[in-house]
Parts: C-alpha cells; structure tokens; sequence
C-alpha cells in the first residue's frame, strides 16, 4: 500500500521509524496548532481548522493521488490516469514530465486486503470512540443548545483530524520494511559442483 | 458473514433495511420537528439512543445472535470457548458454523467496513463543510438543529453500516444438491 515517494516532497518516509516519525508527528503537530488557536485567537476562529484537518489529511495520500499511501479507490486512480474519460493512461504520459510510477498500477490481493483491514481497524476504533462521546453527552442532557453546538464544533476538529487520517496512519504505521532486492545475478558468483 | 436461517431471505433483508433506515428518518423529521418548531433542547431528545442502539443490536454485526455474525474474531472466539455446561440463564449457546469466521468472511467484513467508511468520509465531508459553513455565518439560529440532526444520523450510519451493507448485498445461499450418489437409484 505505501507508495515510494516522499512526503511535501521532500521528506523521506522510506524506513519503518520514519513513517512512524511521521504519523506522530502528524497528531502532535495537529494538536500543537489546535491548542495555539484556543489560546491565542479563542474559540471564535477555532473553524478554520476544519478544511485544514481534511486538506493536511489528504497529504498523507489515500484519499488523493499526491502522498504516500497510494489511492484507495479504482476510480480516483482512473481518474488520475485519464482512463476514466476514455484516454488511454500510456499516451497521456506520453505528454506528462511526471515519470510514471511504478506503483501505479491496480492494486493486487494483498493491497486490497491490507488497505481493507486499515479500514477495518480505524472504523472499529472510531465506532467505540463514538458511542463513548455520545454516551458522555447523553449523561448532560440539560445543556442548552448554543452550548450543544459549541461542543460539536470544538469536538468536530480532533474529530475530522482522527477521522480523515487514520487508515492511512495505520498503513503508515504497520508496513513492514521492503528487504532489498537481490543481487544481479551477472554479479552473484557462482560455485559449480566438481564432481 | 450471515448467520445461517434459512428463512431470512435476500428480500426480506432488504424490507428490513429500508424499515431500519426509514424508522432513523422519521426518528430525525420528528427531532427536527420538536428542536425547530418546540424549541426542544437537542439532548431532550436523549431517549433516542437507547432506541437506536437497540435496532442497531438487532442488525447484528457488533454481538452475536442477529443476522449478520460478529465482526470481530475475539467474539466468537470466546463464544467457541464458552464452557460445554452452561447455566441457560437466558443466553443460548451459540454453534460454532455461526461464531467461526473463514478468510472469506473477514475478507468481506474488512472490505464491507472500506465501502461504510468511504461513504461516512463523504458524509462527514458534507456534515463538516455545512458545520463551517454555518460557524463562518456567525452561527445562525439553524445551527443547533443541523448539528444535532447531523450527529444523529451519523451516529446511525456509523454503527450500522457496515451491517446494512452485508444485509443488503449478500446473496442468498444456493441450495445444496440432494445427497445422491451417481449412478445408484433411488
């Protein structure tokens, strides 16, 4: 599921410890920023983070074609490649400068299988997490409504951040580190049995 | 992933769906009824859970004993090893054909979970998008009642998803020939 290429185009999330680097860093920075904003611009611009928490999430690829993990659905990745309009994907890189990836094909079985057990993991967590608000909110049901909506708006943020990222924080966080290729096998020596 | 009763027919799993889904409809018309029109405080409205999570048991998916088996390998591994001598203070022994999940089935729960979240993103998208908006417009007097609905049927979609999915697109299973050998009359 990980794509080879680099985070903001520039970080390298090619090791194990980097990606978990990243994924750390990624909730930490999100919840810096969010604790900056209420403590300096107050609840009033709070908002703004919203759009921020679905665009940085979409950094982290899945959910667009620009991040590390590949593209989740078949149809964004034929959208991408033009297949979706009836353009042939070879003759449109033809005319692109961007070097066609060599994991841009579709995805096989186990790219299926790990992404839909990402899935699986984040929508569980995310489930028990939902029950546990909404049980929590139920305890104080004599809030009146301008508070309400000021609570779903200040929970919404670390929602959207948890929400929009988490399985490709998880595929992030699980992919195994690929071993290296094998030697060429013009430069392997070779041992004969003298009988 | 369904449980095995053989009366429990495509059809009938579709009917029970879309009753599932018109009953949280009409629920969320009278919330918005009773918020917009009554001036009701949205967490008034907190007998409503109760009533959710109870047609969300019926679905299955989350506890054994609905029509689609438990998501999870840990439930029906405890219920494989539940002792042979049980006291039967309400609770039936569940046979192991309807706790045991083979690769097929996590294969389809784990992908049928993609599809419920792909959808929810959307849905949150949507729901986050309207709740900035509505912050940006100096919060408008609508604003307690799109929040409170939203959550709402969010709260619904994500707990029974997956199991409407599962309901909804399952097959029904072909009969199994009758035991004949070839060859030998009957």
């Amino acid at each position: 599921m990980k794509s080879p290429r680099k985070f903001l185009g520039f970080i390298s999330i090619e090791t194990r410890r980097r990606r978990r680097t990243l994924v750390i860093g990624y909730y930490a920075l999100f919840l810096v920023i969010m604790v900056l904003q209420l403590l300096f611009s107050g609840p009033a611009k709070y908002d703004r983070l919203l759009p921020i928490a679905y665009l940085a999430a979409a950094m982290l690829g899945g959910l667009t074609v620009d991040g590390p993990v590949r593209v989740f659905t078949q149809w964004q990745r034929n959208m991408k490649d033009g297949s979706a309009y009836g353009i042939d994907p070879v003759r449109l890189r033809r005319f692109s400068s961007i070097p066609p990836r060599p994991s841009g094909s579709a995805y096989d079985e186990r790219d299926i299988a790990t992404r839909d057990r990402a899935h699986y993991l984040a929508y569980s967590t995310l489930r028990w997490a939902m029950i546990i608000l909404v049980l929590g909110m139920m305890v104080n049901m004599d809030w009146p409504s301008a508070r309400v909506a000021q609570i779903l708006l200040f929970l919404s943020v670390p929602f959207a951040v948890v929400f929009f990222s988490l399985p490709q924080a998880i595929l992030l966080w699980c992919e195994p580190d690929l071993d290296p290729d094998p030697e060429d096998p013009g430069t392997q020596s070779v041992f004969k049995a003298i009988p | 992933m369904l449980s095995d009763n053989p009366k429990l027919t495509r059809r009938k799993r579709r009917r029970m769906i879309l009753a599932c889904y018109s009953a949280a409809f009409l629920l969320a018309t009278v919330a918005v009824y009773l918020l917009h029109f009554r001036h009701v405080s949205v967490f008034r409205l907190g007998g409503y859970f109760p009533l959710l999570l109870s047609f969300i048991i019926v679905l299955g998916g989350l506890r054994l004993g609905g029509p689609v088996r438990p998501f999870s390998r840990r439930i029906g591994a405890a219920a494989a090893n539940q002792p042979l001598i049980q006291l039967r203070l309400g609770s039936r022994k569940h046979p192991p054909d309807e706790t045991f999940l083979d690769e097929r089935d996590i294969a389809i729960g784990d992908h049928v979970h993609c599809l419920a979240m792909s959808i929810l993103r959307c849905a949150t998208f949507l729901f986050v998008l309207a709740l900035w908006a509505s912050a940006v417009f100096h919060h408008p007097a609508w604003l307690p009642v799109v929040a409170g609905i939203g959550s709402f049927l969010l709260f619904v979609a994500a707990m029974s998803l997956p199991q409407g999915i599962i309901l909804r697109a399952e097959p029904d299973p072909v009969p199994e020939p009758s035991a004949q050998i070839a060859g030998v009359p009957q």
